[in-house]
């Protein structure tokens, strides 16, 4: 592991998201995001994470998911990468897709929301193994200020 | 204590419908007990339905997509969904959602129960 990574594993039981929405929150106050983002990071945190118990693993809450969070502190723009990792049945990912808004009726939001809270959003394979990976970023809105010392 | 005991903290009878206080993160946990609560409910066919979300900290799509279905039963029977004590977090997710434009969402009891 890299400096500035941090690594979490856990089993999809859902009442363990918190301690992946509590680590998301602090690693985005971390790196410099400021706390409007850092809400935003957690939400599409936890939304990624039901995705993946409800329709990765249909509702099995052994299974593993591994949440790795890389802070990028320097340079003008902040920003948190977390990489969300599972093994469940690959799926073609041109198949994940928000619903259309104007359908008024109950699924699908969870992908709208994270694609609206992230500024990059990528779901590919699992490189080192069976399963699905998906990719998020957020970079701060605002650049930090001049190093002064 | 079973989910739905904790979901809701309070059922009160309006002259025309009931209002409803939730409590706690609805989430895909509990999101089942709620739906189940509500649907209760609407089994004895209120006119309004006044739902106090003033004790929920957060809300995900699962929760906002129960109440999308308790909307949906209401519309079809001609009858009001009243949200109102909107958090700024829960707020936020049917803003990102544009539900906020589907809902009828007020600031207060008093303007829920004239809504």
């Amino acid at each position: 592991m890299g400096q500035g990574e941090i690594l979490v594993q856990i089993s999809s039981e859902p009442r363990n998201f918190r301690v992946v929405r509590v680590t998301a929150e602090a690693a985005a106050l971390a790196c410099g995001l400021n706390l409007d983002e850092a809400g935003q990071v957690k939400l599409a945190v936890h939304e990624a994470l039901a995705n993946v118990v409800n329709h990765g693993y249909m509702g099995r809450t052994d299974q593993p998911i591994w949440v790795k969070f890389c802070l990028q502190e320097n340079g003008q723009r902040p920003s948190l990468t977390i990489v969300i990792e599972d093994q469940s049945e690959t799926v073609d990912v041109a198949q994940i897709k928000s619903r259309p808004l104007h359908q008024i009726r109950p699924g699908g939001l969870g992908v709208h929301i994270i694609r609206t809270t992230m500024d990059q959003v990528e779901y590919s394979r699992r490189p080192n193994g069976p399963g699905m990976c998906l990719r998020m970023c957020k970079f701060a809105k605002e650049p930090c200020p001049p190093n002064e010392e | 204590m079973a989910e739905s005991e904790t979901v809701v903290n309070a059922t009160e009878e309006l002259d025309d419908g009931f209002l409803v206080q939730l409590t706690g993160e609805i989430d895909l946990i509990r999101s089942p007990a709620l739906r189940v609560k509500l649907m209760d409910l609407l089994s004895s066919n209120p006119q309004r339905l006044v739902v106090d979300l003033s004790d929920v900290p957060l809300m995900d799509s699962s929760g906002v997509a129960t109440l999308i279905e308790v909307l949906q039963a209401q519309r079809h029977s001609g009858h009001k969904l009243v949200l109102y004590g909107l958090q700024d977090k829960v707020r936020s997710v049917f803003e990102i959602t544009r539900l906020n434009e589907v809902f009828k969402i007020v600031d207060d009891r008093q303007a829920a129960q004239e809504a």
